[in-house]
């Protein structure tokens, strides 16, 4: 079993068509599980509550169509009122089916107003999957960059952390989560630069290092391709396509 | 049969770049199930002259039956010639490669377009080296843009007998460039969720070719985009095929 970690639904399409052939492809090259983080890119950087909503129903649909194949978290937008941020929580994790928090760039997260629902977190056990970069040509208003990441890791030790995008973060964003043994980091981000797994492997060690896709703007096979091709052992190999992830999913290991 | 129009030897200032010796290569290519490749010298694109990078790698590229030698030539340095004449006659090269953001090419110079006529008429394949890695993590004090889509276009354009192969291409601009037909583009950058049938939608099969840059990128990563693909296999193989050049 291989689990995808970081994947988005098919763009401006969920029936049913459309999610069983992300599957398939998925399948084609032994991706049996998706961890979906919602259709964020599709309401703006800033979504306002009505888009938070749809989004996560939208991902809740989903999961409870395909639960053999698809889990997946509640995007929130730390701007909103911190009533409706933990009523969605309630509504989404707490009492409905989805695992974990995303969160992308409507705030950085070195701001407070991420701390409710850091302790909400904890207090659910979920993980949080964070967008991160470290962009040379200028990052977006608010976007977190791994230093930023690392902050949070240190301010809530007792969440699990999920930093997005590798080759986005590159050997200074690992350099910087690297104090925090709650962060990880997924495999995603760009293209399929060499090194960058091997990396991140010998400095966090493979069991802080996840598959992640990134798809449907990537590929599942080419992005797969990056920890397949990878110079690590099979045992850190497992642990990045399966075993990491089903310990932060809290999965069954042979679902 | 795969062949892989878009490899590297050599060294990279921004990268650690793994296998990167000529024998290296070959074998890591031959283990991923590629039969030969076209090979450049990275260290030419950021030498003063690319000649220089050329005759470190090419003399070793060409002893290997499984590596085609591309000369990374600068039509802005007077030596041109010189170089071109001495990478096909002495090292065997095939396939001329410019970059034209590394080496800032004014494309509508006289001397990239003679470079090219002189190209053409050895015929000798041509291929534009798009991007080497991806802009947004370029060093902060180099950052090199990609040329304008519109600019390879206008290119093609005033070449219409030359076939031009198009390597690191996004999917975008690839699409900008379909309308001059002169153009075909590898793989190894164009990616969506199966790519190959994605591209398929916009981009004819003839139009398109392996290349994986290896060792910048996994050349696990280009061979999976083929293996997992549902299109038919007469297509995949044109795709793998040697391109038409």
């Amino acid at each position: 079993m291989i689990i995808d970690i970081h994947v988005h639904p098919p763009r401006g399409d969920s029936s049913e068509a459309a999610i069983d052939h992300m599957a398939e492809i998925a399948a084609r090259v032994g991706i049996t599980r998706i961890c979906l983080q919602g259709r964020v890119t599709e309401y703006g950087p800033d979504p306002d509550p009505e888009g938070i909503t749809a989004i996560n129903d939208d991902t809740m649909d989903i999961v409870g169509r395909r639960p053999d194949v698809y889990c997946g978290f509640c995007y929130l937008n730390p701007e909103h009122d911190v009533q409706f941020i933990q009523d969605e929580l309630t509504r989404t994790v707490a009492e409905g089916p989805l695992v974990g928090i995303k969160l992308w760039h409507a705030v950085n997260c070195r701001d407070p107003r991420l701390d409710p629902m850091m302790e909400r977190a904890a207090e659910l056990k979920v993980p949080l999957l964070h967008h991160a970069w470290y962009k040379s040509t200028g990052q977006n208003p608010n976007e977190s960059t791994p230093a930023d990441i690392a902050d949070l890791g240190r301010r809530f030790p007792e969440v699990s952390i999920i930093m997005a995008h590798l080759s986005g973060s590159g050997c200074r964003g690992v350099a910087d989560i690297k104090p925090y043994a709650n962060i990880s980091i997924d495999t995603c981000g760009s293209q399929p630069e060499q090194g960058f797994v091997e990396y991140a492997v010998e400095q966090l060690g493979a069991e802080r290092v996840v598959f992640g896709s990134d798809a449907p703007g990537r590929d599942f096979s080419c992005q797969l391709g990056r920890v397949l091709g990878a110079d690590i052992t099979e045992d850190e190999r497992r642990a990045i396509l399966t075993d990491n992830a089903v310990r932060l999913l809290e999965l069954e290991a042979a679902a | 049969m795969i062949v892989d129009t878009n490899t590297w030897v050599g060294h990279w200032p921004f990268q650690r770049l793994a296998r990167s010796t000529p024998s290296e290569l070959a074998e890591h290519l031959a283990n991923e199930g590629i039969d030969r490749a076209w090979t450049a010298a990275a260290d030419a694109i950021l030498y003063q002259d690319p000649q220089l990078g050329n005759a470190e790698w090419l003399p070793k590229v060409a002893k290997l039956e499984q590596l085609v030698p591309v000369a990374i030539i600068d039509p802005s340095l007077r030596n041109w010639r010189d170089s071109l004449k001495q990478c096909v006659e002495q090292w065997g090269a095939r396939v001329v490669k410019l970059v034209p953001s590394y080496h800032r090419l004014d494309l509508e110079s006289s001397a990239v377009n003679q470079c090219l006529e002189e190209v053409s008429s050895k015929g000798l394949a041509v291929s534009i080296q798009y991007r080497m890695e991806d802009e947004r993590r370029h060093h902060l004090l180099m950052k090199v843009p990609a040329p304008p889509p519109d600019a390879i276009v206008a290119l093609a354009k005033r070449h219409p007998q030359t076939k031009f192969h198009v390597a690191c291409a996004y999917r975008p601009e690839a699409s900008r460039m379909l309308e001059a037909e002169n153009l075909i583009f590898e793989i190894s950058s164009l990616e969506g969720m199966d790519t190959l049938a994605a591209i398929a939608e916009r981009i004819p099969a003839e139009r398109l070719c392996f290349g994986s840059h290896t060792p910048f990128y996994l050349a696990r990563s280009a061979v999976l985009k083929v293996q997992s693909s549902k299109l038919p296999q007469e297509t995949l193989d044109q795709i793998t095929a040697d391109p038409p050049l």
